[in-house]
């Protein structure tokens, strides 16, 4: 578990905790560089997002299941469900591609489930991936 | 990471090696967008790119729009497996000239 200021400099110590994990859980390669990769684009959005008047915090707990592996997002900032945020268009050409909410649709798309909880003034987000899917 | 570049008949050849993330966006972009003159052609090389994400798709989107705008050619070329499944699954694949080689990303360019 660790618990830093939502800022750019502290995204590598997320990463290595979840690659860690995801390691440990003895996931496949392109499993865990998926697993690294949601985690980022949560970390970069709380980063951008959470804090608009102030600092703020990151919690991350990684836990390692019998079949998966649990990722726990957890920040004190503004509410914030990114689920549902709308995908972007993937089929548009060179002009009218834009990059927003891809993080967000990566996380969708890579995690086998995305649960985002509001708790008092906590969101938190609980991001899953199964093995052997 | 780490950013080499070399021209080559006439193509700006520039390789990226490591991790394209949101720590390391700022600068490639900054780097690659400096690369972008009137006509430019440009190859990046992705051969040693071991991850990327949206703010690595972001900094390539932001660069093939600019040499489009300046009527230059972009090409990437090498992509590894687990970096060509994050342009499958963003629908990048369908919006960038990517070559499994240099030699094939030359033919792209001409």
């Amino acid at each position: 578990m660790i618990e830093l200021d939502a800022d750019l400099k502290n995204l590598p110590q997320f990463m290595e905790l979840a690659h860690s994990c995801a390691v440990d859980s003895e996931f496949d390669n392109s499993s865990i560089m998926q697993i690294e990769l949601a985690l980022e684009e949560v970390i970069v959005n709380i980063i951008n997002y959470a804090y608009p008047e102030k600092r703020g915090k990151i919690k991350l707990v990684c836990k390692k299941e019998a079949d998966a592996m649990k990722m726990e997002i957890t920040d004190y900032g503004i509410p914030f469900d990114m689920i549902s945020v709308e995908d972007p268009d993937i089929d548009a050409d060179l002009e009218d591609r834009h990059v927003g909410g891809l993080g967000i649709f990566f996380v969708k798309k890579l995690m086998d489930d995305v649960v985002y909880e509001r708790y008092g003034d906590e969101n938190s987000l609980i991001l899953t991936k199964c093995k052997n899917r | 990471m780490e950013i080499a570049k070399r021209e080559k008949d006439g193509v700006m050849v520039v390789s990226l090696v490591g991790r394209l993330d949101a720590a390391s966006a700022g600068d490639t972009e900054a780097e690659l967008n400096a690369l972008t003159g009137e006509g430019r052609r440009l190859l990046i090389d992705l051969q040693g790119l071991e991850y990327i994400s949206s703010a690595g798709l972001r900094v390539l989107l932001v660069v093939a729009k600019q040499i489009r705008k300046i009527n230059g050619k972009m090409c990437l070329c090498s992509l590894t497996e687990t970096v060509r499944e994050v342009f499958e699954i963003s629908g990048f694949s369908a919006i960038f000239d990517i070559a499994d080689s240099e030699e094939d990303a030359f033919e792209i360019l001409k």
